[in-house]
């Protein structure tokens, strides 16, 4: 992470950027080390003709015992907050306004500065978990000349009455944030026509994540062999790879992760496997078979058919497989 | 299925049977130990296999023991039984070695058609007849007074009965796959009452970290405070310097006062040297004047200058010292006449006596001869010669009496000789100490012959040396006599009064003669001094023209002017002296005073006129650095609110006169004040940014998280499992729960039925619980009871009916099981042997009986009620 802030910085310093806007979670709160701020702090310093503006986020809060209120940032260094959520830059014809949560956005108050709005929350979105929510509706009255946004991590653009440029962490941080990462670099007028944002990469790793799936395999080289055939094309020696394993194994055979990933040859930097087959069951044989099994299959696949959720699926197939197993064999292969 | 031979090689008591059976009724008569049971447990055995094993508490052999042949070798036999298809098959089964062979009607070894379990026994009955060999004890094979037996909690017997539904024989226990599945979440899993197991572990370990995880972020939330704290101490810090700084100002405004007060006082100086210079100059030339007029005097006297105050005291000491002189010569002269006089009285005292010289002479002489006679008288040689005398005598008789005896002697020595010689007896031995005695006093008398003539020879001469002391002591008693005679005394006593008075006057005598010697050095010593002074100061005085003649003795009124005009010139010169002196001050005073007006106004000042221009000067400087006005300019920070400070300042503006000094002080106080606070702070600060760089929580945090996110991800897969297996259970048991209900009323139906029919109706509702224990509504009472309450052959029917009725459900889709009874009616009255043969007999139509009785009554009604033909097997005539 370090690494990538440090180009992060580079970059900031060979493109000679009069501003480095910083849309919040710029650190974690709790987890945060005192020298990482430090490095930090170290970096800006060395763009001392860069002026950095950061704005508070839900995992970097302003708050009084926060390195934001407490830590000697270098004089190029701009925190914006509730109470101070302006900054004018007349040597650069520029105002940066902080979108304060639950704060209505005031309109600018000159004009004729090229006015950014930065902001941290989610847009548009009306379910799930929101931070921060505002509408591009709201926005596009704020009369701004570039909104730039924080919150998620995956880069985007919005279009529309006014344009809300994302462009998410510049590394990702799980397999949940798949695709290129990087920042956003360029011009910024307020003829909105000559704003040109462009998208740069710089994450070291990406995030990679697929499945392959197996049928009635019977042992962990079938299942090494498949993997291998699936990775082959993979040219992501950076990459963080997360491979599932669906379909299905033969009954009573479970796969060996540990003895699989030894078989993979595929050089990637770091590779996790998933088990999610199920054992191959006859389930027609069991189910005609009648008795307490044949009732017990039935009663699981009733369950298992009325079962929505994927989650809930693989739970119930797995308790169709463990009775199976404890009415037949007596004992179960977890 | 029905069994249709038994080939018995050896077993127990049995050899070499073989016994034919049918597919209904089979009575298996005998008397007592006629083999019967042994050939009930032979098919068990054959079916089911044999147990080993210890022998029971009880003393039971294990049935492999029990059941060995006692004659023969052969422990082995075989089964030959045809299922409900029509399907025959042979059992062969060894039992010493073992060894089971299941043949089909082509007799092919089919074993490996069956299942082997655990204990590697073939599972070929449990297969054919579809049910397990304890299910077969419970419900089928009913041995000698144990109908009831077995059956109450059978969980064996529920699986079956549950499993009665099932097509063909599976040894599926629902009790064992819901323990299975119990087991697999309690020991590879955990629930919430377990603490040891994996998901327990990881929970635990999970709790631990979020306490863990909980005091790292207290920590970081301790360090983000302290860092806060940090914040402010530094933010009073620079309020702190603020003030120091400010203190500074007013420092230097202070300063800048008493610069101007110096330079005031500073003018005041000058002006005051101006005027010393003045009057210093005034001073000078006055004293100078006086000086010159001084010179002049001194050098009119020059001649006196020769001479100096000192000559002139010298002088007057020495002349009084010469009067001194004379007066002194004067009285010398007196006390020469004295002593003259008294030397004179002296003489006349000696003129009367003899010369004083001789009274020293005679004294010593008569000491002398004193001291002579008295060494004379203690030589004591008139002792020593009577001594001598004495002695002498007695050596003389002395010898004279050894020699007498040394005569004798002699003639003895002779005598005895010749007596030897004339051959006396011991003649010669006689002669021996004659001679010696002889020997011995010859030399005595020798010895003492010169001892005698020693002794006359001192004697002699201590004679003669008496003789000379004698006449010394009459010479010196002679002249003792002489000198007393002298002096008139007759004693020595009167010589030395006598001498002693005459000393004294001799010595009064010397002393006036010395006096009067002494007495004439001293006159002219006098004399002498006083010439020398004379002839001294003459000399002087004539050259100064006091006295026109060196010999003229000067008189006191020429010293007194000498003296005079000596201590004028003397007085000039000190005066002289004195005023270059003072002169010489006073041109280092003006020095000074110059020195000073140039230090002041920076430039080397020589004369008065320049302290003068110098003075105005300074003037025209000090009006131009009037620093009041600038005093009312100084202006705090307003962000600094210290009422300290803003006191001083108001002071300061306020007085027109500062008095710097307390001020200087106070602020002095004030600052050392603010430099504490400003340490102290710096102190906390620094105590703060060591601990904040000492808390380092992020990265244990860092790796608590990802720990926590490990541990719940693998929580996560066994909760899912856990939540898998608990469905498992709980599907489990609701289709176990669901197939009980259903053979529950059949198997309730059929135990009625079969109730009635052996108690006549006497009973109608007989039931089995969850537990398969019995109970019975009683007829009279219509209350339910246990069966274990009713007689004991009320309990034994019972219990008939409910293995009949569970053989029933059990076998309802599959083989028809053949029933065992080993003497079941002991307890049965005439109508229950009755009705239950009728049972038996209907049964028997479709399923294959075999009735065990050594009761030939029992053997007549089971033909009676039979419908069809009875198969009897007689034991004895087989044995």
């Amino acid at each position: 992470m370090l690494d990538v802030f440090s180009r992060v910085i580079k970059l900031t310093k060979d493109h000679k950027a009069h501003l480095l806007l910083i849309c919040g979670d710029l650190y974690e709160h709790s987890y945060v080390r005192k020298s990482t701020i430090a490095f930090i702090g170290k970096k800006f310093a060395d763009i001392m003709n860069t002026k950095v503006v950061i704005i508070p986020g839900n995992h970097d809060p302003y708050v009084s015992n926060s390195y934001y209120a407490n830590y000697e940032w270098p004089s190029n260094v701009y925190i914006l907050r509730s109470g101070s959520n302006k900054i004018d830059f007349e040597d650069l014809n520029t105002c940066v306004y902080y979108f304060v949560p639950g704060i209505k956005i005031p309109p600018p108050k000159n004009t004729g500065r090229i006015n950014i709005l930065m902001l941290h929350g989610t847009l548009d979105i009306k379910m799930g978990r929101q931070y921060n929510p505002i509408s591009m509706d709201e926005l596009s009255h704020t009369g701004m000349d570039y909104i730039a946004a924080g919150h998620f991590h995956n880069y985007f653009v919005k279009e529309g009455q006014c344009s809300v440029y994302n462009p998410g962490s510049p590394e990702p941080l799980g397999f949940d944030e798949p695709g290129e990462h990087g920042v956003l670099k360029g011009y910024i007028s307020k003829n909105k026509d000559e704003t040109d944002m462009v998208f740069n990469k710089t994450a070291l790793c990406e995030y990679i994540r697929f499945e392959v799936v197996l049928d009635r395999c019977l042992s962990n080289e079938e299942a090494a062999d498949s993997i291998n055939k699936a990775v082959y094309a993979l040219d992501k020696h950076d990459g963080l790879v997360e491979i599932t394993l669906a379909g299905t194994v033969e009954d009573g055979f479970s796969i060996d992760l540990e003895a699989v990933g030894n078989m993979i040859y595929k050089k990637v930097y770091h590779l996790k496997i998933k088990d999610k087959t199920r054992p191959c069951l006859n389930i027609g044989k069991l189910v005609k078979d009648g008795g307490l099994k044949g009732l017990f299959v039935e009663n699981m696949l009733e369950k298992i058919k009325e079962s929505k959720k994927e989650e809930e699926l693989k739970i119930l197939r797995r308790a169709l497989d463990y009775g199976v197993q404890a009415l037949e064999n007596g004992e179960i292969k977890l | 299925m029905y069994i249709k031979r038994l080939e018995i090689k050896g077993f127990g008591k049995l050899k070499n049977h073989d016994i034919e059976l049918c597919g209904g009724l089979n009575v298996i008569y005998g008397c007592n130990e006629s083999g019967k049971s042994t050939l009930q447990g032979f098919i068990k055995a054959v079916l089911y296999g044999l147990k080993g094993g210890r022998v029971s508490k009880e003393g039971v052999l294990p049935p492999v023991k029990r059941y060995k042949p006692w004659n023969i070798d052969q422990f082995k036999g075989s089964i030959e039984y045809m299922l409900d298809s029509g399907e025959a098959y042979r059992i062969q089964r060894n039992f010493q070695n073992g060894e089971i062979n299941v043949f089909d009607s082509k007799f092919n070894n089919i074993n490996e058609k069956f299942e082997i379990d655990g204990k590697k026994n073939l599972l070929a009955a449990q297969k054919h007849l579809g049910i397990s060999e304890q299910c077969f004890e419970k419900t089928a094979f009913i041995e000698q007074m144990k109908t009831s037996g077995g059956i109450s909690r059978s969980s064996e017997l529920e699986s079956r009965l549950i499993n009665a539904m099932e097509t063909g024989y599976e040894d599926t226990s629902f009790q064992i796959a819901e323990k299975c599945l119990g087991d697999t979440l309690k020991d590879r899993i955990g629930t919430g009452k377990t603490s040891t197991k994996p998901l327990d572990l990881i929970n635990s370990e999970i709790q631990s970290l979020l306490k863990k995880k909980e005091g790292l972020f207290k920590k970081n939330a301790d360090m983000l405070k302290i860092m806060e704290g940090c914040k402010a101490l530094k933010e009073e810090r620079k309020i702190a310097l603020e003030k120091m700084a400010a203190i500074k100002g007013i420092f230097k405004l202070l300063a800048k006062y008493g610069d101007f007060e110096n330079m005031k006082q500073k003018l005041a100086e000058l002006k005051k040297i101006s005027d010393n210079v003045v009057n210093l100059n005034k001073e000078f030339n006055k004293n100078k004047f006086i000086l010159e007029q001084a010179e002049a005097s001194i050098d009119e006297s020059a001649v006196f200058s020769n001479y100096s105050s000192s000559d002139v005291i010298r002088m007057q000491i020495d002349i009084e010292k010469m009067y001194g002189l004379d007066k002194e010569w004067g009285e010398i002269r007196k006390e020469i006449s004295n002593a003259e006089k008294n030397k004179s009285e002296l003489l006349k005292y000696f003129e009367l006596k003899e010369g004083p010289c001789d009274a020293k002479f005679l004294n010593k002489k008569l000491a002398e001869l004193m001291n002579e006679l008295s060494v004379l008288e203690n030589e004591g040689y008139g002792d020593k010669v009577k001594r001598a005398e004495s002695y002498l005598q007695k050596a003389k008789r002395k010898k004279k009496i050894f020699g007498i005896y040394k005569i004798v002697m002699g003639l003895l020595t002779v005598l005895t000789l010749v007596s030897g010689f004339a051959g006396v007896r011991y003649g010669f031995f006689a002669t021996v100490p004659m001679a010696a005695a002889f020997c011995y006093l010859s030399i005595m008398t020798g010895k003492m012959k010169k001892d005698i003539l020693v002794n006359e020879g001192e004697h002699k001469h201590l004679n003669s040396k008496n003789m000379e002391n004698d006449r010394r002591l009459n010479a010196v008693k002679a002249g003792i006599n002489s000198i007393y005679s002298k002096t008139g005394v007759d004693s020595y006593e009167d010589f030395v009064r006598q001498t002693a008075k005459n000393e004294a006057v001799a010595q009064k005598l010397e002393y006036e003669e010395e006096k009067l010697k002494n007495l004439k050095m001293k006159e002219t010593t006098c004399r002498q001094k006083i010439n020398d002074i004379m002839k001294m100061y003459s000399k002087m005085l004539v050259e100064c023209g006091i006295i026109s003649c060196p010999n003229e003795l000067p008189c006191i009124g020429k010293i007194k002017k000498f003296v005079e005009r000596i201590n004028a010139i003397e007085f000039n010169l000190t005066k002289t002296e004195h005023l270059k002196d003072k002169l010489t001050h006073l041109e280092q005073l003006r020095s000074g005073m110059y020195e000073k007006a140039g230090n002041i106004l920076k430039k080397a000042i020589t004369d008065a006129d320049a302290v003068i221009d110098g003075v105005k000067d300074f003037e025209a400087r000090l009006e131009k650095n009037d620093t009041s006005h600038n005093i009312n300019k100084f202006n705090m920070s307003p962000s600094i609110k210290d009422k300290i400070l803003s006191d001083i300042i108001c002071e300061i503006k306020k007085d027109k006169k500062l008095e710097t000094e307390r001020l200087e002080s106070r602020l002095s106080e004030y600052e050392a004040y603010i430099s504490r606070y400003i340490n102290d702070k710096n102190f906390e600060i620094n105590k703060m940014e060591t601990l904040i760089d000492n808390y380092n929580p992020g990265e244990e945090i860092q790796y608590v998280e990802e720990r926590l996110a490990e541990l719940n991800e693998r929580a996560s897969i066994l909760s899912e499992k856990a939540s898998s297996l608990n469905i498992a259970m709980e599907v489990l048991k609701a289709s176990a729960d669901y197939l009980k209900s259903n053979f529950a009323p059949i198997l309730r139906k059929k135990l009625n039925e079969n109730i009635s029919r052996i108690t006549s109706s006497r009973y109608l509702d007989l039931r089995a619980d969850d537990n398969l224990d019995l109970r019975v509504k009683v007829p009279e009472t219509k209350e339910i009871i246990g069966v274990m309450n009713l007689s004991g052959g009320t309990v034994e029917q019972m219990y008939l009916a409910m293995r009949i009725a569970m053989i029933q459900v059990i076998e309802m889709n599959n083989e028809k099981i053949p029933l065992f009874l080993d003497e079941i009616f002991a307890q049965y009255d005439d109508n229950r042997i009755k009705s239950t043969l009728k049972i038996l007999s209907d049964m028997s139509k479709d399923r294959q009986i075999l009735l065990f009785t050594c009761k030939q009554r029992e053997v007549e009604l089971a033909c009676r009620y039979a419908d069809s033909n009875v198969n009897l097997v007689n034991m004895d005539t087989i044995n």
